[in-house]
């Protein structure tokens, strides 16, 4: 692999964030996690993580996947990134719709989904 | 004399003697219309020739002399006979005398004498007949006046030209209540209502009568004490026989009970209609009471108990939009009278209709209406007041208050019947639409809760399947062969698959009935998704001991929703496998007439065909749950996800030989959103 490419995992639950990690390293990509929205953006902002995708859980403690979105969305820095929805709330397609994802993933996803998913929208 | 000759008959069996008395005739300017010798003669001619007088000789050769020759005549036509005779013995005379003659001429005669029994036997006879028309008329006259008065049910009267009332019968005075001193002479208009006759309705009635000779009519008309009764009449001109105006005829039915019969009945009809349009509870309670209003009461109020059991005011209606503002916030306080053995609280509690007349104190009014502020009750005007139960699942679960105001309309036992069918009708409404919301209720708190259990559920199979795919995958990159080892994990992931694809099954039956149910097309092969699902399914394949072969066309391309396709195709197939008897199972796909058709085949235990028509309901399955497990909602979902993309799924069985499920779909998908399918279903529940 030329460059490596970075994906950043936002979501709530570690296990899933772990999981996640796992499977994408496995394939040689690099992960870094954030649990909600809140610490996603300080990565983004303070960090000035440059990930080439986020996924990004919907339902999470302080800073859920919408204000994340809708935070990320008003930064013109953070805006061109392209996020995938993450998440087994509600219908994942029509989410992804309403918040101008590049993508969506339901959750549980079988491995070749998650890759197809990062492949398609990185 | 007219102008017209009278028309004369001789019979004369004398030739000489019968042209001597035609010559004379002629001459006193008679028309002789013929003449006859014989009596048989006589009779034929005159039958036909029909004059106004017929000249008869006594004596006649042959069998029949005049006497019995002008009987006959008599006896078949009115037509005055004057007899000539020679000389007269007193047998012939009193013979003559029977057959009624008008006049005897005796030969020989003279023109004067013979002119002057002409005459007097025409007039005679013109007399005589104007007599017998007379007699018959008044005699006729008398029986009509017989019937008409002994008629109770109709009044029948007659009025002059001007509508002056002339003639008054029993029935006018059972109908109107005027005595018949008291009312002839009156103008008919005081029959009418104070509109009508300020509208000059009586007048044009009779103008109408006179012009097309009847008219009838129905609408209300005012009795003596000015009460109203729903007449239909008939008004009938009457006329002379040269056509002159002489007045009129008319005959009233009383009708009030076959009219009130009529209104009560589109009343309750109309309320029932309103009232099963709506399963809003508000609505059906709001609409309860402006059904009532005006036909039934000048304002109402229907009270229901709260959460506590006490009655609280819950809809509102009143004949003037401006006090029902007022009726609305009357600050009923219901629970403070609880002695009072009357009224609203009282019929809650008996759950026995009341009805009160004369409701003239506004105090006592208060009191039964548990209104704190009797002034209130003063600006909406209470005379009269029915309290009717609302009663459902045997209970007395609230009351119908129904009041007037105006005196004329004081409640009857009859009003108090239609408030009780009025109240019956407005109970099954409550009830109808109670159930409703209690049910939308419960199903928004199961859809609630399938949302919030299908998304705890799969956090944890998130990391769970995600592991065991990595593992699976990292144990195949290391090369290692250890079959038992490899058996193992791809036991724990085909079970966790097949978690996931039930918890997903769960949040589908919520999000269909919630009609989110939406497609997300895109183009692809269908062939090649199928293949896609049957590799995956490869493994629990193996479990089940069945092997799936995939034929049929290839490069099937259109627009449908992937995923859900997916669904379909692996709902059929873990079905297949589920019931396959550990045979072979089949999948083809063809495209033909614009449609793809998929078929699914199994060779195993099928289906039998009471359970054919019910297999693709909700939570429904073919055989015993004892035997096979599952949420008997694949069918259900395959179907629906099939309908969405406006396409079907049909299936064919034989018991012991197999099953094949076919899903039809347009290859130029026109999918529609599901939305509307759902709602439908949600009101099968």
């Amino acid at each position: 692999m030329i460059s490596e490419r970075t994906i950043l995992v936002v979501d709530d639950d570690s296990d899933i964030r772990g999981s996640v990690a796992d499977a994408l390293e496995e394939e040689g990509y690099r992960v870094v996690c954030a649990s909600n929205g809140k610490d996603a953006l300080h990565l983004l902002r303070d960090e000035r993580l440059r990930p080439d995708l986020i996924l990004l859980d919907m339902m999470m403690p302080e800073m859920d996947g919408w204000a994340f979105r809708g935070e990320q969305r008003k930064d013109a820095e953070l805006a061109s990134i392209p996020v995938v929805v993450f998440t087994a709330y509600g219908v994942p397609s029509e989410t992804a719709n309403q918040l101008g994802a590049a993508g969506f993933l339901k959750k549980p996803p079988r491995l070749d989904d998650l890759l197809r998913a990062v492949v398609m929208t990185g | 004399m007219s102008a017209q000759p009278k028309r004369i008959f001789i019979v004369e069996d004398q030739r000489l003697i019968a042209a001597d008395l035609e010559n004379t005739l002629r001459k006193l300017s008679y028309h002789v219309v013929g003449n006859a010798t014989t009596g048989e003669e006589a009779i034929e001619k005159v039958s036909t020739s029909h004059p106004d007088l017929v000249l008869m000789d006594i004596r006649l050769r042959g069998d029949m002399d005049g006497i019995q020759a002008a009987g006959a005549i008599r006896q078949r036509l009115d037509i005055p006979i004057v007899y000539l005779t020679a000389y007269a013995d007193e047998e012939t005379i009193l013979r003559a005398k029977e057959t009624s003659p008008f006049g005897y001429v005796v030969k020989p005669f003279n023109e004067r004498e013979l002119r002057a029994a002409i005459e007097i036997a025409i007039y005679k006879h013109e007399t005589d007949r104007l007599l017998t028309e007379e007699r018959t008329r008044r005699q006729a006259a008398e029986e009509f006046r017989l019937i008409v008065d002994s008629v109770r049910d109709y009044a029948i009267f007659r009025m002059d030209a001007e509508g002056r009332i002339t003639t008054w019968n029993v029935g006018a005075e059972q109908i109107k209540g005027y005595r018949s001193e008291e009312v002839l002479g009156k103008h008919f208009s005081i029959f009418y209502t104070p509109e009508d006759a300020k509208a000059g309705k009586p007048e044009s009635d009779l103008r109408l009568a006179a012009a097309e000779g009847s008219i009838e009519d129905e609408g209300w008309r005012v009795r003596k004490d000015g009460s109203r009764f729903w007449a239909n009449t008939v008004i009938t001109a009457l006329r002379d026989e040269k056509g002159r105006l002489l007045g009129f005829g008319k005959v009233t039915r009383d009708d009030s009970d076959r009219k009130r019969r009529e209104d009560v009945q589109r009343f309750l009809d109309h309320a029932t209609m309103t009232l099963t349009s709506t399963l809003e509870l508000q609505e059906t309670l709001d609409r309860v009471t402006r059904l009532a209003v005006p036909d039934l009461a000048e304002w109402c109020l229907l009270d229901l108990p709260n959460e506590t059991g006490h009655l609280v005011q819950v809809a509102t209606a009143h004949v003037e939009p401006e006090k029902e503002e007022l009726a609305r916030r009357l600050g009923r306080g219901l629970p403070s009278r609880v002695d009072l053995q009357h009224g609203a609280r009282h019929v809650f509690r008996t759950g026995k209709s009341e009805i009160h007349p004369q409701l003239d104190d506004p105090l006592v009014a208060a009191g039964m209406l548990g209104i704190e502020y009797p002034e209130l009750l003063r600006e909406l005007g209470v005379l009269s007041y029915i309290c009717v139960p609302i009663q459902f699942r045997g209970k007395t679960q609230g009351v119908l208050n129904l009041l007037r105001s105006a005196s004329a309309r004081r409640y009857t036992s009859s009003d108090l019947a239609v408030a009780e069918d009025l109240a019956r009708r407005a109970s099954l409404a409550i009830d109808n639409a109670r159930m409703f919301q209690e049910t939308q209720e419960a199903i928004r708190v199961r859809d609630e809760f399938l949302q919030i259990a299908s998304h705890e559920l799969k956090t944890p199979l998130t990391p769970l399947q995600l592991q065991l795919d990595t593992l699976a995958h990292a144990f195949e990159k290391s090369g290692v062969q250890n079959e038992r080892l490899s058996a193992r994990l791809e036991t724990a992931t085909r079970q966790t698959a097949r978690l996931s694809r039930l918890v997903e099954s769960l949040l589908d039956v919520s999000r269909i009935t919630a009609g989110q149910l939406l497609l997300q097309p895109e183009e692809f092969d269908f062939s090649e998704m199928v293949r896609d699902v049957v590799e995956r399914f490869q493994a629990e394949a193996r479990n089940a001991g069945c092997e799936i072969s995939v034929g049929g066309e290839t490069a099937l391309v259109g627009r449908w929703d992937r995923l859900r396709l997916e669904q379909v195709v692996s709902n059929l197939l873990s079905n297949a496998l589920k019931y396959g008897a550990r045979k072979p199972v089949e999948v083809e796909a063809r495209a033909s007439d614009g449609m793809v058709r998929l078929a699914v085949t199994d060779h195993g235990i099928g289906i039998n065909k009471e359970a054919l028509g019910r297999i693709f309901g909700r939570f429904e399955r073919a055989v015993s749950l004892r035997h096979f497990g599952g949420l008997g909602l694949g069918l259900f979902i395959a179907k629906q996800i099939a309908e969405a993309h406006g396409g079907s799924i049909v299936v064919q069985s034989q018991p012991g030989h197999g099953t094949t499920f076919t899903v039809v779909l347009p290859l130029l998908s026109s999918v529609r959103k599901a939305a509307s399918k759902a709602l439908d279903m949600e009101s099968e529940l």
